[in-house]
């Protein structure tokens, strides 16, 4: 019943869940940088705590730039897929 | 064991399990706080101690960390005005318009919830050290209507659309103007849906640690900021870490359980609209 | 002077015509009703008054000055909405002094103005409560009550008892009624509900919807009377009156159209058509049981019996009839097998092709021949 029924008209819901969750991770910053501010010798390294430190560490503004526009762009690529599929799926939301 | 009883019994272990998950860390550092290092570190864990109120007293006579705590402060109610200030015409003039903007507005939200932070540290470093505004609550303030502006939009303009056209009507035909009809009607009916999206707001910038992290220095510190400071080079003050970490939760604690009705509502309400 | 003139009025919503080529006028202490289905343009035409809808081509006056492009503060008119548009946070008093406040009159004024108008309507005692805690016949007051606070020229009314229950809906009617004999100022008062509109209206403006192919909306304007007893065109005929009027196409032959056995000359100007379209309200139709020269046999379909009189559903060889009668002795049974016959001085007769009236007429048996 619910795997037949109720999971497939979830499906949206959890498809739009997901999309949300992965962005939010892809760009997590507060978490890594508190714990263990990249990790030893980058082990733990993240995009944005990558930034930061291109940014303020080595004071490399251009390089920053850079990485969190790419970054940008790969997650804007990410909400366009997204909005395709939703369009073409008929759309949840 | 029927079948709709082990789906009851399932659902309430995963909720309990995840429940503990989330709040174990949280108990965990007001232990912290509460023992003494000795303690807090003793393996196997002491449920049972003797608390000590030293931490605290050491955190809440520093005067960086009340500094930075009231930083939060000055930040979220800056922050709320120029939201409000600008947001609330804004969403009155979308709404009397009736430009299909929805899309657009839905648009702009999510955008500014998807993009990373730094996207926009990193340029209004610059900027902000040209303009003298760095270092300062005002130019956090303004950073943060990245995320407070179209939010506070989306949602008035959802609570302005639940006031019916016919009281507008009836108020143009009493002789009063838009910014009177604004101000007499529209914002005392919208009165809870302002408040809930003031409390959501506060909530955000008052967690928000990378922006204040990049446009600060030492004056405009935010209590994010204060916390993280006790993380010394050498050594960690654990006890005081704690401490701060529990003093910078608790006012939105006391917020969120008081107004936990409206944040609710706000919530869904942005939802459904 | 006029209190509302339109002159050719036409009204669109971007390329959609709504209203085409309105010529209507509403006179001095006039209450006049706009009455026609959805769509027809009515609630445009009233809010075309108050300002609140656009006028696309033509002339509007209120009291003699145009009034196209005014300010809707500054028409001289009050609104009462279907809503009544109560303004939910404030109490009754502060509905009522809203506009005087919105004006900067002081205070002691405002609250004076305010006693005064709620005596007249009888709310004194409600003043400070909130639109929730009243109930819909007191919101209406309320409604009311702030529209007499502008002393307007024109009071506009858009389907007040629309949502009221039945049992109220009677006596609000007459506490418009009375509140117009009261007030003494001209009223345009917007209903779907024809017998609002009869029982209301010194004069009644019946209105069709542009999209069902009318050329322009208004259907016929004129007194209760005119509109039931001399309706202009087959659209008024079967709005008006309830239950409707029986209307049937006939062919034309030799000048006369045949009922049944019941044979109607038609008027010289009539007898050159082919086919006509005649009409007789229900109430007109006779009824005998036995079998007549004159007339149309029926089977009784349906009867309902409402006491004081009965209305008979039949099937005819033209098509259904209904018809009504005083309850004189037993109703008809079901099937039984009855004789209709026309009242000669109550036949409406309308052309087929433009649907507009052509005349009353008597029967070519009865010697007095004329037509109204």
């Amino acid at each position: 019943m619910f795997r037949y029924l109720t999971l497939p008209m979830l499906r949206p819901v959890i498809v739009t869940v997901v999309v949300f969750r992965l962005i939010d991770t892809l760009k997590v910053f507060d978490l890594v940088f508190g714990l263990t501010g990249g990790g030893p010798l980058r082990a733990t390294e993240a995009v944005q705590t990558l930034t930061y430190q291109t940014a303020f560490k080595f004071s490399n503004f251009g390089e920053a730039a850079a990485i969190v526009v790419i970054f940008s762009a790969l997650i804007f690529a990410i909400c366009a897929a997204y909005g395709a599929l939703d369009r073409r799926t008929g759309g949840a939301e | 064991m029927t079948r709709s009883r082990r789906a009851t019994i399932l659902s309430y272990a995963i909720l309990i399990l995840a429940g503990f998950l989330s709040l174990f860390p949280i108990l965990w550092i007001m232990g912290i706080s509460l023992k003494t290092q000795a303690d807090a570190f003793a393996m196997p864990p002491k449920l049972i101690f003797v608390p000590i109120w030293d931490h605290y007293a050491k955190v809440w006579g520093d005067a960086a960390f009340i500094k930075g705590f009231f930083n939060s402060v000055f930040a979220a109610l800056l922050g709320n005005l120029m939201a409000f200030v600008i947001g609330i015409p804004a969403a009155f003039a979308l709404n009397q318009c009736r430009v299909p903007a929805r899309g657009a507005i839905l648009a702009w939200l999510l955008l500014s919830y998807m993009l990373p932070e730094f996207l926009f540290v990193i340029p209004m470093y610059g900027l902000f050290q040209a303009t003298g505004l760095y270092d300062s609550v005002f130019g956090l303030a303004l950073v943060y209507q990245t995320f407070t502006l179209p939010f506070t939009i989306w949602m008035m303009r959802a609570f302005f659309a639940d006031v019916p056209f016919a009281l507008y009507e009836a108020a143009r035909l009493e002789g009063a103007k838009s910014w009177q009809i604004l101000l007499r009607v529209y914002l005392p009916m919208a009165a809870p849906g302002i408040a809930a999206t003031a409390i959501l707001n506060t909530i955000r910038i008052w967690n928000e640690l990378a922006i204040a992290l990049g446009l600060t220095f030492d004056k405009a510190q935010t209590v994010t900021l204060a916390v993280a400071a006790y993380r010394g080079y050498a050594s960690i003050d654990w006890g005081a870490l704690s401490a701060a970490a529990i003093t910078s939760i608790l006012p939105m604690l006391i917020f969120a359980v008081l107004a936990q009705r409206q944040i609710v509502g706000g919530l869904s309400l942005g939802a459904v609209k | 002077m006029a209190a509302v003139e339109f002159q050719n009025v036409g009204i669109s919503f971007g390329n959609v015509p709504v209203v085409k080529d309105l010529s209507l006028t509403v006179n001095d202490g006039e209450f006049v009703v706009l009455v026609g289905p959805s769509g027809c343009g009515k609630s445009t035409i009233l809010r075309s008054i108050a300002g609140l809808a656009g006028i696309s081509s033509g002339d509007m006056r209120i009291g003699g000055k145009r009034m196209n492009d005014a300010d809707p503060a500054a028409r001289d008119i009050a609104m009462v909405f279907q809503s009544y548009a109560l303004f939910p946070n404030m109490t009754v008093a502060g509905n009522l002094g809203f506009g005087l406040k919105i004006r900067g009159e002081g205070k002691a004024e405002i609250d004076r103005k305010v006693a005064e108008v709620a005596a007249v309507v009888g709310l004194s005692d409600h003043l400070h409560k909130r639109p929730g805690a009243l109930s819909g016949g007191q919101r209406q007051r309320v409604a009311l009550a702030r529209a007499i606070l502008r002393r307007p020229g024109v009071f506009l009314f858009d389907e007040p008892l629309s949502n009221l229950d039945a049992e109220f809906r009677t006596a609000m009617r007459a506490e418009i009624v009375r509140f117009h004999r009261t007030q003494g100022a001209s009223m345009v008062y917007v209903t779907h509900d024809q017998t609002e509109a009869m029982t209301m209206g010194d004069r009644i403006a019946v209105l069709a919807p542009l999209a069902a192919g009318h050329k322009a909306n208004l259907m016929q304007y004129g007194t209760p009377d005119e509109v039931y007893h001399r309706p202009s065109n087959l659209f008024v005929a079967r709005f008006i009156g309830t239950p409707r009027m029986n209307v049937v196409t006939l062919p034309v032959e030799g000048g006369a159209v045949h009922f049944g056995n019941q044979q109607i000359d038609l008027p010289p100007s009539a007898a050159r058509l082919t086919r006509i379209i005649l009409g007789q309200r229900p109430e007109h139709l006779r009824l005998s049981p036995q079998e007549s020269e004159n007339g149309l046999t029926g089977a009784v379909e349906h009867v309902e019996n409402l006491g004081h009189e009965m209305i008979l559903t039949l099937s005819t060889a033209i098509g259904p009839m209904v018809l009504r009668e005083a309850r004189t002795g037993s109703a008809p049974s079901l099937g039984q097998s009855v004789q209709l016959s026309l009242d000669p001085n109550q036949v409406h007769l309308f052309d087929p092709a433009s649907e507009e009236r052509i005349g009353c007429f008597q029967l070519a048996a009865d010697s007095r021949q004329g037509y109204r």
